[in-house]
């Protein structure tokens, strides 16, 4: 099952190629509207605020938000993550608009402030992780 | 509401449609069955019960998670029938009360005379897994690669904002469960029916924090269903039978909050009240979806039982057993029966049939008069998106 869900280029999925190739680099790529300006997440071909399918990718080495939620995961549905439990995950909301889901460090206190970027996972699909952001 | 909302006129009521012969097909943990002998046997189940021949049901529900790659129209050849009224119903734990409305605006307008609303799964080893890992492109793509924890994770998401938001205590959310498990007691299709202390609830092993293991719905299979007709029909066969006062349905409300805190309830229910001519006092008993705790308390706030946020503290003044202050999840839910996939989405209102035509599973709510109904279906990407309700009265 997950090899036919991993490859995010085949098929229709071509339009998510960016995202794809912008988290080979660390770079988080998020859907931004070229009529309405807005933000959305997760990525889509239709714009959810004004139905313009003219959508650009903003695309970034971070994005900062606030954690909202945070779960500890110990139990997993698949063996690849089981040896990694317990797992932290949260949502995170992000100050350019959309809320993410991201694997989060856990130093990252929900209501606080983290920043967000993104790899690759182990099947090629773009995965988001959050640290607690630097105070300068 | 919005203007637009406040522009619409009334919905047209119910008039003599009813509703009749709720039927289980009981649950199971695991079964070598596919999801249509489960919907198939509930068909059987309507038939013998109501005593209607299968050519009299021209109208057909269906709802279903594990039929794919079967369908509501491939179903109809897989049982030899050939309704002239047909519904996928594909809203989870919101399909129950939204197959009755369909049901019962088919029979109102003569679409359709007789309609089986029928709602089943399988379950088996791996059937559980590819449904979670495929459940939406949302799903599959954006949470289920962070640990594929599937529902636990994106409601944990929920009751982990809800504590810290609006002040719930995991004791809050235990008092709905053990509740339900003294509800449970005297129901025989109960997977689970053994009493549980407070305890017991908070001891617990964590399955994603902060929701513990009984905090989730097993997993199971099963079905349940009920016929909607007309009053006089039903008369006719010596059913008995409820009466439909008011129902309601909402998909993706409130799509700009950054994390779910209300459902789409709050949006409809003073529709919901105006049509049926009460209030929500004058509700004798609640079947909430109790998928899970958290999420029964935003149907308290949301049909207006208690304020927004208000939930924790009305949970600490009510007691929610059949003869408690609340009368709530009377046949033990599904906490206490087990989540039978789409089944789940007719638990509530197929109990609230048969307490309103005093054949409750297990213990009878005290002079129930009106039943309040509520669905919740859908938990995609950060949030459940489709909300119902329904309340339902005796003749
Ligand atoms: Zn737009």
């Amino acid at each position: 099952m997950s090899s036919q869900t991993s490859n995010k280029t085949a098929g229709n999925d071509g339009w998510l190629k960016p995202a794809v190739d912008a988290a080979a680099r660390g770079m988080i790529a998020i859907r931004r509207c070229a009529r309405c300006g807005r933000n959305h997440y997760p990525p889509r071909e239709i714009c959810p605020f004004c139905l313009d399918d003219r959508l650009d990718w903003e695309i970034s080495d971070r994005a900062n938000g606030v954690m909202l939620a945070q779960t500890v995961l110990h139990h997993s549905n698949e063996e690849k993550f089981r040896a990694r439990l317990p797992l932290r995950v949260g949502l995170v909301h992000l100050q350019c608009g959309p809320t993410v889901v991201a694997f989060v460090d856990d130093r990252c206190i929900p209501g606080s402030g983290v920043m967000v970027s993104a790899r690759l996972d182990e099947e090629g699909r773009p995965v988001l992780a959050a640290v607690p952001q630097q105070r300068d | 509401m919005s203007e637009i909302d406040s522009a619409y006129a009334p919905a047209r009521g119910y008039d003599d449609v009813v509703v009749t012969a709720p039927v289980t097909v009981p649950y199971v943990r695991r079964s070598e069955h596919g999801a249509a002998w489960f919907l198939g046997r509930a068909l059987a189940g309507l038939i013998e019960t109501s005593g209607v021949a299968m050519d009299s049901i021209d109208g057909l529900t269906v709802s279903s998670f594990t039929l794919h790659p079967d369908s509501a129209v491939s179903f109809t050849q897989y049982v030899g029938s050939s309704p002239r009224f047909l519904e996928s119903i594909p809203t989870g734990g919101a399909c129950g009360v939204i197959a009755m409305r369909r049901a019962a605006r088919a029979v109102q307008a003569g679409d359709a005379n007789i309609v089986a609303c029928i709602a089943g799964d399988t379950a088996n080893a791996s059937s559980f897994r590819e449904l979670i890992a495929n459940f939406s492109t949302f799903a599959r793509d954006y949470v289920y690669p962070y640990g594929a924890g599937g529902p636990n994770q994106s409601f944990a998401f929920l009751t982990d904002h809800y504590m810290r938001t609006r002040g719930a205590t995991r004791a809050d959310f235990g008092k709905l469960c053990v509740a339900q498990r003294e509800n449970a007691r005297p129901n025989p299709l109960a997977l689970f029916r053994e009493p549980m202390t407070l305890e017991a609830y908070l001891a617990s092993r964590p399955i994603a924090e902060p929701i513990h293991l009984f905090d989730c719905v097993m997993p199971c299979a099963g079905a349940d269903a009920f016929l909607v007709m007309h009053r006089r029909r039903a008369e006719k066969l010596g059913l008995p039978f409820v009466r439909i006062l008011s129902t309601i349905e909402r998909h993706n409300a409130y799509s700009n909050d950054p994390i779910q805190m209300r459902g789409g309830w709050l949006m409809d229910r003073d529709r919901l009240y105006a049509e049926a001519a009460i209030e929500p006092g004058d509700i004798d008993f609640v079947e909430t979806y109790d998928d899970y705790p958290v999420i029964s308390m935003l149907q308290f706030e949301g049909l207006g039982f208690c304020p927004e946020g208000g939930a924790p503290e009305f949970v600490r003044r009510n007691t929610f057993t059949i003869d408690g202050s609340f009368p709530h999840n009377t046949s033990g839910g599904q906490l206490s029966m087990g989540q039978a996939g789409a089944a789940g989405g007719f638990l509530g209102l197929v109990e609230a049939i048969r307490q309103l035509i005093d054949k409750p599973l297990g213990a009878a709510v005290p002079n129930a008069k009106v039943g309040l109904v509520s669905g919740f279906g859908m938990i995609n990407y950060d949030r459940g998106l489709c909300s119902a309700a329904a309340i339902l009265a005796r003749p």
